[in-house]
């Protein structure tokens, strides 16, 4: 075919631009360690870089929200464990109270530590959560003490209210997966998280057993002690076995939603990495080529440009 | 925030990050407006640049028919007329036709703009209402259906790929409010509060953070119960947004809806790239191929002047031979 002579330059032009183009593309890929740069890049990566970008941030919040709970669940935990202390004690007292070599001196006593027992139990049970400064056994009404006392002449409580409600709060630590680690102060329904210190499904009332003891130390009533103070103390003592248990339940699943968490977001980074970041050896041989193809070209290009039978002619 | 509802600090993040949402949704449409602007720009440049050269080349068919007419030669006058409708064609798809005495005629969307000397009529931008500019005859007020050229590929662009983005971040940003307000103004805030939107405005371009709530962030409405500020079921319903798929996008999520959004803006960008890849190549095959019938060859022509070179000094050389017979001849006689 016939050539025309300016259809060099333009051929070499668009060989030039091409080639320049490929190496600008491959170098800023190299330089940069995406292949993904732009959607026109690959819309189909890039579609899934940004899907898997907003797992992974949800996953992040997923776990972050467990290591909330989880701290909770250590103070709930704490609070339990003071709380069986004092119940457990309680359980001795009323146990050694009935001896008949007791006398109401000594009863009495026994009712002195048991005051000190109810205002340990309150105290207990209006702790706050140190990471929000919420109380923790409040249900969700959580910004006022939970327990306030009525003391009677003589400074000692003779009655608690409870001024918080049954709820929990739920919170998302997975993909359609909730939980709470929350434990109300009281539950006075047939239903739904038992009570920490009175809960109607277990027949736990803590702080009115401890009191109703308090008063049969006092007025030497000894078989109400052995009969209904002991079986009522049971029944917080089993109260309290219960939301121990639960806790350590509940810690469990935060432990094992905490290492699907982990292990979803390590996936997704190697999903992010597959799909979005060069593989720098097949971009460099790939830049190496386009390199020579350039030089080749401007090589060929420039030789075959200075020539012309213009050149033989003398 | 559904961990620590009563949180000051949880909710000023969670209004940060909401500020930083709408304010990403105002800058995309602030952009896009801004692309469509330009896009109109140019549709407006092209048509004056359009009639220049219609100008242009009833000049030329004027100087063209009176150069042939009085029998000279007007090739660099043709050669010149047709850079010109080169120019002409890669704004728009034109029809040309050859006129009387060498001149042509040209038609653009059916209209015949150039007869001979005369410019028919003119090209002008026009707003059909929405803003966005289609083209007419100036004169005629005709509008016209192109099929091609730049002043094509720009309205394609501004109505097709850039209007689709826009209506996608415009519905996202109208869904993403709606849902969230429509689960906010159900809760109560720290005091009691209940009623207030989170979000103000209705698309990409209005949408931003109730004032209120950034102002207090206690009026942030995460709880369910007026008398319980701890409850945290309304940040909860608000989280689970982000994971529930909408009727209003699709039946995707609202990331989901986004990524998606990118993905056919990218699609769109990778196909018009491939277009222009294979486009361009066609345009260099026929552009050689017109240079192998119309082009200059430098050694083909100077093997035609140095054949013509030589038949020249053939020809001189037999002038001088036949001289110098003729000189021997004439001198034979007067010795």
């Amino acid at each position: 075919m016939r050539i025309a002579s300016s259809a060099y330059t333009d051929s070499m032009l668009n060989q030039f631009n091409s080639l320049a183009s490929k190496q600008y593309t491959l170098q800023n890929q190299a330089s940069t360690g995406l292949s993904v740069q732009a959607p026109s890049d690959n819309p189909v990566a890039m579609q899934n870089t940004l899907n898997y970008l907003a797992d992974n941030s949800t996953q992040q919040q997923y776990s972050a929200n467990i290591a909330t709970l989880q701290s909770r669940a250590t103070s709930i935990d704490g609070v339990l464990q003071s709380l069986q202390t004092v119940s457990s004690r309680a359980g001795e007292i009323a146990t050694a109270a009935v001896s008949s070599t007791n006398s109401q001196s000594d009863l009495n006593n026994y009712a002195d530590e048991v005051n000190q027992l109810i205002n340990q139990v309150v105290s207990a049970a209006n702790t706050k959560d140190p990471s929000t400064g919420q109380y923790l056994f409040g249900g969700t009404a959580s910004n006022q003490p939970p327990f306030t006392t009525t003391t009677d002449a003589s400074g000692h409580v003779s009655a608690v209210t409870y001024n918080g409600n049954s709820s929990v709060n739920q919170a998302q630590i997975g993909t359609n997966l909730t939980t709470t680690v929350d434990i109300p102060g009281v539950n006075s329904g047939t239903s739904g998280a038992h009570g920490l210190i009175t809960d109607n499904q277990s027949g736990a009332d803590f702080i009115n057993h401890l009191i109703a003891l308090r008063n049969d130390l006092q007025s030497g009533t000894t078989a109400a002690i052995s009969g209904t103070d002991s079986g009522n103390l049971q029944k917080d003592e089993n109260n309290l076995a219960y939301q121990v248990a639960n806790n350590g339940v509940q810690q469990n699943q935060l432990t094992a939603a905490a290492t699907l968490a982990t292990s979803s977001t390590q996936s997704l980074n190697t999903m992010i990495s597959n799909a979005s970041s060069a593989d720098l050896v097949t971009t460099m041989m790939q830049l190496s080529q386009t390199q020579t193809a350039y030089q080749a070209a401007l090589e060929s290009g420039s030789k075959i440009m200075q020539l012309s039978l213009l050149n033989y002619i003398h | 925030m559904a961990t620590s509802p009563t949180s000051v600090s949880a909710r000023q993040a969670l209004l940060g990050q909401a500020q930083t949402v709408a304010a990403s949704f105002n800058n995309i449409n602030s952009q896009l407006n801004s692309a469509n602007a330009s896009l109109n720009a140019s549709l407006g440049s092209d048509v004056t640049s359009a009639n220049q050269l219609l100008t242009q080349i009833a000049t030329l068919n004027s100087q063209i028919t009176t150069a042939q007419g009085s029998g000279g030669n007007a090739n660099d006058l043709r050669d010149e007329r047709e850079q010109d409708l080169e120019n002409l064609s890669q704004l728009t798809n034109v029809t040309t036709s050859s006129g009387a005495n060498g001149a042509v005629n040209v038609t653009i969307g059916g209209q015949s703009l150039v007869s001979g000397n005369t410019v028919n009529d003119t090209l002008q931008t026009y707003d059909p209402g929405n803003g966005n500019l289609l083209v007419q005859t100036a004169t005629g007020k005709v509008n016209l259906t192109l099929t091609g050229g730049s002043m094509q590929g720009t309205i394609d662009a501004r109505d097709g790929t850039l209007a689709t983005l826009q209506s996608s971040m415009n519905t996202l940003a109208s869904t993403l409010i709606t849902q969230v307000n429509n689960v906010h103004s159900a809760g109560f805030g720290l005091t009691g509060t209940t009623g207030n939107s989170f979000f103000n405005g209705t698309n990409a371009s209005s949408i931003t953070v109730n004032q209120a709530l950034v102002d207090n962030p206690a009026l942030i409405q995460a709880s369910g119960s007026a008398s319980a500020s701890g409850d945290n079921s309304v940040a909860l319903q608000l989280a689970q947004l982000g994971t529930s798929t909408q009727a209003g996008l699709n039946n995707q999520t609202v990331t989901g809806s986004y990524s998606s959004s990118v993905a056919s803006l990218g699609n769109a960008l990778d196909n018009a790239n491939t277009q222009v890849s294979n486009q361009t190549a066609v345009t260099n095959m026929l552009t050689t191929q017109r240079g192998s019938i119309s082009g200059v060859n430098i050694d083909q022509e100077m093997t035609n002047m140095m054949t013509y070179q030589q038949a020249y000094q053939a020809s001189a050389q037999l002038v001088t031979t036949v001289n110098t017979l003729l000189s021997d001849t004439l001198a034979m006689k007067t010795s």
